[in-house]
């Protein structure tokens, strides 16, 4: 990973033993998505979408005793095959990064292979530091730097 | 300057001086970095010594490979829970 300042992109694939209908039903629809969002031993008390361009939707996961919220909208919904989502994601009320997500699914033989590319932006110094405060986020930082450094 | 820090503390001025550019210039890009939590400032006698502080860009980087893994734990989940629908063992 960088540490530059720029954005930060993180990715992931997987070959889920299932046809991309059911995969895509699974990853969109609320009503199942609330059932595997979030990491081991989470769970989803809201899960708000509405699943269409430009519609919005909320998500807060409990986790390890911390509240995430997610919030943002669809950009882009190509159904069965391509998902894109950009949002911002707080913890405990404090905000750590704006994110963007593009998620792809292909057919792979019965299976489907899906592919999570997810980049960060404005990535708070404090994220690793939950009891952290508000600083100004690392992008605003180093975009104050380049600024200075261009006068 | 980080990367210079980053040898070891250095003065106001040694810091400003490979680059083209004022003290006072130099000065507005040090308090960037102090706002930001990246390096600290102590004054010694009439000098000014910096210090390069790499806490922040760690809890940053800490908090980035914490979320790379709760993400493969999603993607296990989601491989559970797509192999059990298959099979009608969920509602």
């Amino acid at each position: 990973m960088k540490t530059d300042g720029k954005d930060e992109v993180l990715t992931f694939q997987r070959v889920v033993d299932a046809p991309r209908p059911i995969v895509w039903q699974a990853w969109t629809d609320p009503k199942h998505a609330a059932k595997w969002w979030g990491p081991a031993g989470a769970t989803v008390p809201v899960f708000e979408a509405d699943l269409r361009t430009g519609g919005s939707f909320r998500i807060e996961i409990e986790h390890s005793g911390n509240t995430s919220r997610v919030e943002g909208i669809y950009e882009e919904i190509v159904e069965p095959e391509r998902l894109v989502t950009s949002g911002s994601l707080t913890r405990n009320g404090t905000k750590l990064c704006d994110t963007r997500r593009i998620v792809t699914f292909e057919d792979d033989n019965g299976k489907t292979a899906i592919a999570v590319q997810q980049t960060f932006f404005n990535l708070a110094p404090e994220a690793g530091d939950m009891s952290g405060g508000t600083k100004a986020g690392m992008e605003e930082y180093f975009d104050r730097l380049e600024a200075h450094l261009r006068r | 300057m980080l990367a210079m820090l980053r040898k070891g503390g250095r003065s106001v001025s040694d810091l400003a001086e490979p680059f083209p550019m004022s003290l006072q210039a130099a000065m507005k890009h040090i308090d960037v970095l102090s706002n930001a939590g990246l390096i600290t400032r102590r004054k010694q006698g009439r000098t000014v010594a910096c210090a390069f502080r790499p806490q922040p860009l760690k809890n940053a980087m800490r908090w980035l490979k914490r979320y790379e893994r709760e993400w493969e734990e999603r993607l296990d989940r989601f491989d559970e829970y797509v192999t059990a629908l298959q099979r009608g063992e969920s509602s």
